[in-house]
């Protein structure tokens, strides 16, 4: 019995093991986005669609938005801790303030500010894009709402918006 | 502790030296703080079991700062309810840009301040006055009602050194002051040079809006105005992301914005 091991195991073959290489869904970003795109119709859609429940941030490996958050334990109220936890900007009170006033009310523009800060934002201030295109969010999001689908989605708006800019 | 593994979200214990009242619902708070500030800056103050908020500075000492503040969310009830002069808290800042006081040395100047947003200038006013240039900076400062009327004693000292309009937005019919808008006394500033003319609008969302259309029809520059704005806020040094807008973050970035910037930040 040990010997047909030890004969299994000389023998060696060269394995390839298969991967993915290429995602069949391509992308494409716009470089820059025209300020009169924040206001844009194209965001109403997510309004519809959008139930805010904040998955898409929470399986997102470049989400790291956080509220600061005092817990005190109830067997001993004089013990606790001051934890960053978890903030999602498509969650409800992300931009809320003291006396009642909300930023950003509808799904749309929730969606909007997600995705520009993805693609758009995070690289006029750091020089790198945010998304690494996982597709994490567009797996996990309940109403099928596809981020990569957004991104083309928001390429075609771009390019429309600038071809129709007409010269001065 | 080396300065590499500063804990920057660790508050520091600061004694609440005095409290102002203005009205029922603001009060300010002077907190023992010894360090540079600036006025437009902003502290979290951090209350352990209740959490923290951002709160403007609204006049600066050598060992204290004051910070005024409405009870309007969880930190600010405590702070109403209990908490007295010679009490320990938290501090933690100063945060953001603040305005620079010096910018605004040598030419016309036009403040308008509506309600506690009042506080944020109040430091660039008070250092103003002590200036020879005290007599160019005009002041539209606005609030609810009579009622709600603060910081009395400091522009009773105000407006004998510049000039001051002092305006409510609605009265009883025997108020003698002045009854009305910011908005409605913008045209009436005595401004000898306006294109060279700078400003400083702080206030309500809406209220800058129309303060701004009433400046510009003076013919007012936009790039000489700046606007100190507010989010939410959690850690205060732009990694929270609370408060971001586009790629800027109102707690490093601003609050203190050039007009001109700001138009281009939309939530």
């Amino acid at each position: 019995m040990e010997g047909a091991f030890q004969c299994a195991y000389s023998v060696e073959e060269e394995v390839k093991p298969r991967y993915v290489t290429k995602s069949e869904f391509r992308v494409t970003r716009p470089e820059n986005v025209p300020l009169e795109l924040f206001k844009d119709s194209m965001w109403d859609e997510y309004s519809r669609r959008c139930i805010n429940c904040g998955r898409c941030n929470f399986v997102c490996p470049t989400c790291t938005c956080f509220t600061i958050q005092d817990i005190f334990y109830t067997d001993n109220g004089r013990v606790g801790e001051r934890r960053r936890v978890n903030a999602s900007c498509m969650v409800d009170g992300y931009t809320d303030v003291a006396g009642g006033l909300t930023m950003r009310k509808t799904n749309g523009e929730r969606m909007r500010f997600k995705v520009l800060h993805k693609i758009y934002d995070f690289r006029k201030r750091f020089g790198y894009d945010m998304c690494v295109g996982c597709g994490r969010c567009d797996t996990v999001c309940p109403e099928y709402i596809s981020f990569s689908n957004c991104i083309n989605k928001l390429n075609s708006r771009v390019k429309e918006v600038s071809e129709n800019v007409q010269p001065k | 502790m080396s300065s590499q593994n500063k804990n920057e979200y660790a508050p520091m214990p600061s004694k609440i030296q005095d409290i102002i009242k203005h009205t029922a619902q603001e009060w300010t708070f002077r907190f023992t703080f010894s360090g540079d500030v600036k006025p437009g800056q902003f502290f979290q103050i951090s209350i352990p079991k209740v959490g923290e908020c951002p709160i403007s500075v609204s006049g600066i000492g050598s060992d204290y700062v004051d910070l005024t503040l409405r009870a309007v969310g969880k930190v600010t009830d405590y702070l109403f309810e209990n908490c007295k002069a010679g009490d320990n808290l938290f501090l933690r800042g100063p945060y953001g840009n603040g305005f620079d006081v010096h910018e605004y040395e040598g030419g016309e100047l036009i403040i308008v301040a509506g309600g506690t947003a009042v506080s944020p200038v109040r430091g660039v006013v008070q250092y103003l006055c002590n200036t020879k240039y005290a007599k160019d900076v005009h002041m539209i400062a606005g609030f609810k009602d009579p009622g709600e009327i603060m910081f009395k004693k400091d522009l009773a000292e105000w407006a004998d050194k510049i000039d001051l309009t002092l305006t409510v937005d609605g009265a009883p019919e025997d108020y003698e002051g002045n009854v009305g808008l910011v908005t409605k006394y913008i045209p009436e500033i005595p401004i000898r040079d306006i294109s060279q003319c700078k400003a400083i609008v702080v206030g309500p969302p809406p209220m800058i809006k129309f303060t701004m259309i009433e400046l510009v029809k003076r013919g007012l520059n936009e790039e000489n105005v700046w606007i100190s704005d507010s989010r939410r806020m959690s850690c205060g040094i732009g990694k929270c992301g609370h408060c971001r807008i586009n790629d800027k973050y109102v707690c490093i970035d601003g609050p203190v914005f050039k007009f001109t910037e700001h138009k281009t930040l939309i939530d």
